[in-house]
Order: C-alpha cells, then sequence, then structure tokens
C-alpha cells in the first residue's frame, strides 16, 4: 500500500515537472480570465463581452494576460480587484453546465430506454414497474437539473 | 504553551522597529473598517457559495438517474439534495442576519 502512494507521488511529481515549463515559460500563469457568464452583481466590472477581466494597476513589466494562447501579453480590458472571485465562480458555473449537458443527454436516452423497456417488457410486471421507475427518476432529474438553472436568477433577483 | 511565548515575544519585536524608526505600513486592504472587512468576507464566501449550490443540485441530479431505482443510491441523491438546499438557506439567511440584527438593536 504505501509503495503505492509512493510511486504516485512520484508520478504526479514527474508530471509536474514535465509540465511546468508551460506555466513558467511565458511569464507566469494568466492574471486575467474571459468570463463566459453575466456576473455584475459581484462587479460591475464582470461582464462576458469577450474582453478579458484582469487586476487594476496593470503593470506590463510584471504581470502577465493571455487568455488566447498567441504567446502576447495584454491589457485586460476590464480592471476590477474582484477579477479572482469572478474568474473562479465563472469556472465553477462552466462545471456546472458541462454537468447539466451530459445530465441532459443522459435523461434523453433514460427515456429511450424505458420506452425500449416498456415494448419489450410484454406483459411482465417486474419489467413494467422497473422501466416505470427509469421514467420516474428520468424526471425527477429533469426537474432538478431545470432547478439548478433557475435557483440563481431567482437569487440574483431577490438579494440584488 | 511553552512553544506559544517565544513565537508572542518574536511577533511582539517584530513591531519594535515601526514604533522606533516610525516606519508606517500601507493598509493593503481596501477596507477602511473592521465591518467593511467582515462584509467583504461574507460577500466572497455568499458568492462562491451561490456558485457551488447548483452544482450540488445538477449532482444530485445526477445521482438520482443514475440511481434508476436502486434505493441506496436514491437515498444518497437525496441527502446531496437535502443538504445543499440546507446550505443555501443557510447562505441566504447570513446575508439577511445582518439586516434583521441592526434592525431589532437599532444599530
Amino acid at each position: 500500500m504505501r509503495k503505492d502512494k509512493k510511486i504516485w507521488l512520484f508520478s504526479l511529481l514527474l508530471v509536474f515537472l514535465f509540465f511546468s515549463h508551460l506555466v513558467l515559460a511565458d511569464g507566469g500563469p494568466n492574471q486575467c480570465c474571459v468570463l463566459d457568464h453575466d456576473l455584475h452583481e459581484i462587479d460591475t466590472e464582470c461582464i462576458n463581452d469577450g474582453n478579458p477581466v484582469g487586476p487594476p494597476n496593470w503593470d506590463i513589466s510584471k504581470n502577465w494576460c493571455d487568455p488566447d494562447g498567441d504567446g502576447h501579453s495584454e491589457i485586460p480590458a476590464h480592471q476590477t480587484t474582484k477579477w479572482g472571485l469572478c474568474c473562479l465562480v465563472d469556472s465553477i458555473y462552466n462545471v456546472t453546465d458541462w454537468l447539466f449537458y451530459v445530465l441532459m443527454a443522459g435523461i434523453a436516452i433514460l427515456f429511450i430506454l424505458a420506452g425500449f423497456f416498456f415494448i419489450t417488457a410484454g406483459g411482465d410486471t417486474t419489467k413494467i414497474s422497473q422501466s416505470k421507475r427509469f421514467v420516474l427518476y428520468g424526471i425527477i432529474g429533469l426537474i432538478l437539473a431545470l432547478m439548478a438553472r433557475i435557483i440563481p436568477a431567482i437569487i440574483k433577483k431577490f438579494v440584488s | 504553551m511553552r512553544k506559544i511565548i517565544p513565537f508572542g515575544l518574536l511577533i511582539g519585536l517584530s513591531f519594535v522597529p515601526i514604533a522606533v524608526l516610525g516606519v508606517t505600513l500601507d493598509n493593503p486592504l481596501n477596507a477602511t473598517s473592521f465591518e467593511a472587512v467582515i462584509n467583504s468576507i461574507i460577500n466572497f464566501v455568499f458568492y462562491i457559495g451561490m456558485a457551488l449550490v447548483p452544482l450540488g443540485i445538477v449532482v444530485s441530479a445526477f445521482y438520482f438517474f443514475t440511481a434508476a431505482g436502486d434505493v441506496q443510491q436514491v437515498g444518497n441523491a437525496k441527502k446531496i439534495l437535502f443538504y445543499t438546499l440546507l446550505g443555501l438557506a443557510i447562505l441566504l439567511l447570513s446575508k439577511a442576519l445582518g439586516a434583521i440584527l441592526t434592525g431589532i438593536l437599532h444599530i
């Protein structure tokens, strides 16, 4: 067990060493990000208009911002002290979006499967009840997924 | 306990040059009062929590539909959903609590 852990740690270290030059080569990690969601309730500068959001008092010799990865640093169009929070929240929303899309595709497949089971059951009560459960939990999942989309909008209305 | 004393002395001694040489420190925060610091921390946690609530709900939906009737898995999904919504309620309360308290105490 301990030997396994050592091997894992060592391989992690190797991976880090292998990719570290990507982080360190071009003036370090990006100090900006292009938002995919409108987060103006956090800060009025956090808008998803395709321009990067970065920290204020931009120093071109110290700070680095290269969201398109062409090797040239640019000055962020939106500058605010809350850029880090905006970027973090935006990436969490991105993860949620991806899960949402996967869930939608999964539920569509689940409904098709349920229909298939209904047809092939042919009066077998256990199979029919199983396909009913498929439909039930598919619907619950669908409602929850839609709720996850609606709740942030409602809260934004209430809070701001 | 014994470790704390030299540590405290070290911190205390680090303030000596400030007093003797008249060194001034710039405030690294944007806030100028204690309330503002607390408020900005609350806002920070609030916005991250607000981003995590939909994630939790989507994860619970995922558990629901992959369970497909397995009672234990459905129980898991219900737990995730319940605690996510509980967290949401507490988050909203934390935002309102300050206003409620100032209203009651007339500060």
